[in-house]
C-alpha cells in the first residue's frame, strides 16, 4: 500500500459510484448503467458496486491502481454507514484496454481470481467492439449471478455448527474505518 | 306431442299384425330337420354356394369352441307361436349336455331374432350379457347390404360373442353389476377411441381443472419470479487480517485484456491458472 500511496498519492480521492474518467460513455449509458448498479444495491444491500474509468498511468498498473483506489476513494453516493471493505470496484482502462475487478475483505471468503476473471470474460466482446456500457452490464449481472450463490452457499455453511461464518445482518452498522469520509466531512476537517 | 310418443308403439303394433303364424306342418319339419347340421333351414330360405358357406361357417364354429351354435332360420314375417319349446327340443336333440346356443333367425328382419342357451351356460352367463350378445350381433347385421350379408355378419358376431360366453365358462365368470344405458355408451365409445382420442376426450372431460391449474401454475410462476426479484441476498462477516497494508481491501480481483491483439479470454484464464 505504501507503494501505491507513493506512485497514486497519499492522499483520498472524492468519487462517485460511477466516475467515468475516461469519457467512454454517453449520457444514455450512463443510465442504463446506473440503473443496474441500483439493482444491485437493491439486491446486495450490504455491498456496493463501483464502475470506474480511466488511465491509471502504465498500462502493467490497473491491478495495483485498483486496489489503491478502492482502499483510498471516499464515495459521495455511497451511506456512510458503508466501509469501502463491502464495495466491489470495476476499473477499465480504454487506453491500455484492461479491466480489473477488485473487491473488499467481506467478499474474500466468496470471490477469487478465477471467478472475478468470469464475470470480466462476459464482456471481452463488447469492449472488443468498444461497447463499454454493454460489458458493463454484462458484468454486473454474470457479478450478481455468483453472488447470489455465493450468498446461498454461506447461508448454507453459515447453519451447520461449528462455522467461523456470522451474518453481518445481525449488526448492520459497522464502525467507520479510515478512508471512507463524505466528501463534505473530509472539507470540514481540512 | 302424445301423437309422437305412441308412434313406435303403433308402428309396433301394425308390425306384428302383419306376422304370419308358422303353420304346424312347417313346425315338424323344423323339428325333423334338428336331427342334423347347425344351419336348420327346412323352408330352404338361402340355397346353393351361400348355404354351404353358412353351414362350413357353422361346422368351424363348432370345431373350434366349446359351445355349439346353432341357427334356426325363418321368413322376417313368419311368427312361431312357441319359439322355447321348438329350441327347447333342439337343445335336447342335440345337446348331449354340451353348452349350446340356439339362434332363431329371422330372414331379412335381424332385430326379431331370438336367443336360447343351455341350462349349464344358463348358469354362468349373466341375463344382460345374453342381451348384449344379442344385440351386439343384431348391430353388427344391420350393416349388411342384404338379407344374406346380414345373416353372415349376424353369425360372425354371434361367433365373437360366443367365444367370451366360453372365457366366462372357463373361468367361472361372476356377473358384474350391470350397465346402465349411459355406461353402456361409455363403454362402447371407449372401444371405439385410440389412444390419441382418449387423451383428447380427457382434456375435453377435465377442461375447467385444466384452466384453473394452468392458471395456478402462471401465477405461481410470476408470483415466485417477483419474490427472487425482490430478495435480498447477505454475506455472513468475518474476521479477516489486512493484507498487503489495505485498510479495505486486498482482494485483488483477475484482470482481462480486451485489446485487438489480446489473447482470447480462454487463453488469458489458462494463463492465470498457470500462475
Amino acid at each position: 500500500m505504501e507503494i501505491a500511496d507513493s506512485q497514486y498519492g497519499g492522499d483520498d480521492w472524492q468519487l462517485r459510484r460511477l466516475t467515468d474518467r475516461a469519457g467512454v460513455l454517453r449520457h444514455d449509458d450512463r443510465e442504463k448503467v446506473q440503473l443496474a448498479m441500483g439493482r444491485f444495491s437493491r439486491k446486495f444491500p450490504q455491498l456496493f458496486l463501483a464502475v470506474y474509468t480511466g488511465t491509471p498511468g502504465q498500462p502493467e498498473d490497473l491491478r495495483p491502481f485498483s486496489f489503491w483506489l478502492l482502499n483510498r476513494s471516499a464515495f459521495d453516493d455511497v451511506p456512510v454507514d458503508m466501509p469501502n471493505e463491502n464495495g466491489i470496484l470495476l476499473s477499465i482502462d480504454p487506453e491500455s484496454r484492461c479491466a480489473c475487478i477488485t473487491h473488499g475483505y467481506l467478499l474474500d471468503e466468496h470471490l477469487n481470481e478465477e471467478l472475478t476473471f468470469n464475470c470480466l470474460a462476459r464482456a471481452h466482446g463488447h469492449w472488443l467492439e468498444e461497447r463499454f456500457a454493454d460489458g458493463i452490464l454484462r458484468v454486473i449481472g454474470r457479478l450478481e449471478e455468483v453472488l447470489v450463490k455465493a450468498s446461498r452457499r454461506a447461508r448454507r455453511l453459515q447453519s451447520r455448527p461449528g462455522t467461523h461464518l456470522q451474518m453481518a445482518v445481525a449488526d448492520p452498522v459497522k464502525p467507520l474505518r479510515d478512508g471512507h469520509i463524505q466528501a463534505h466531512q473530509a472539507k470540514e476537517d481540512s | 306431442m302424445l301423437w309422437v310418443a305412441l308412434l313406435p308403439a303403433l308402428g309396433q303394433m301394425t308390425d306384428e299384425a302383419r306376422l304370419v303364424p308358422l303353420p304346424e306342418a312347417l313346425q315338424d319339419s323344423y323339428a325333423q330337420a334338428s336331427a342334423k347340421g347347425y344351419l336348420i333351414d327346412p323352408q330352404g330360405l338361402i340355397r346353393g354356394g351361400e348355404a354351404r358357406e353358412r353351414r362350413k361357417f357353422l361346422e368351424y364354429h363348432a370345431a373350434d369352441s366349446l359351445i355349439d351354435l346353432y341357427v334356426v332360420l325363418f321368413k322376417g314375417e313368419q311368427m312361431l307361436l312357441n319359439s322355447s319349446e321348438l329350441s327347447g327340443h333342439l337343445l335336447n336333440v342335440r345337446g348331449d349336455g354340451k353348452p349350446t346356443v340356439v339362434i332363431h333367425y329371422y330372414l331379412g328382419r335381424p332385430d326379431r331374432s331370438e336367443m336360447f342357451l343351455s341350462a349349464g351356460l344358463m348358469e354362468v352367463v349373466p341375463i344382460t350379457e345374453q342381451g348384449r350378445a344379442l344385440a351386439n350381433a343384431v348391430q353388427r347385421a344391420r350393416t349388411g347390404v342384404s338379407p344374406l350379408d346380414e345373416l353372415e355378419k349376424f353369425m360372425v358376431q354371434t361367433s365373437i360373442r360366443i367365444y367370451r360366453m366360453e372365457r366366462m365358462l372357463s373361468e367361472g365368470f361372476v356377473s358384474p353389476a350391470p350397465l346402465t344405458k349411459q355406461e353402456s355408451k361409455d363403454v362402447a365409445r371407449e372401444q371405439a377411441l385410440t389412444p390419441l382420442m382418449l387423451f383428447v376426450e380427457f382434456l375435453r372431460a377435465q377442461k375447467y381443472k385444466l384452466i384453473v391449474g394452468f392458471l395456478i401454475t402462471v401465477c405461481g410462476y410470476f408470483y415466485l419470479k417477483r419474490l427472487r426479484r425482490r430478495a435480498v441476498y447477505l454475506f455472513p462477516d468475518c474476521e479477516v487480517a489486512e493484507r498487503l497494508g489495505g485498510a479495505h481491501a486486498a482482494g485483488v480481483g483477475a484482470v482481462i485484456e480486451f485489446g485487438k491483439n489480446s489473447k482470447p479470454p480462454a487463453a488469458q484464464l489458462e494463463k492465470l491458472k498457470l500462475h
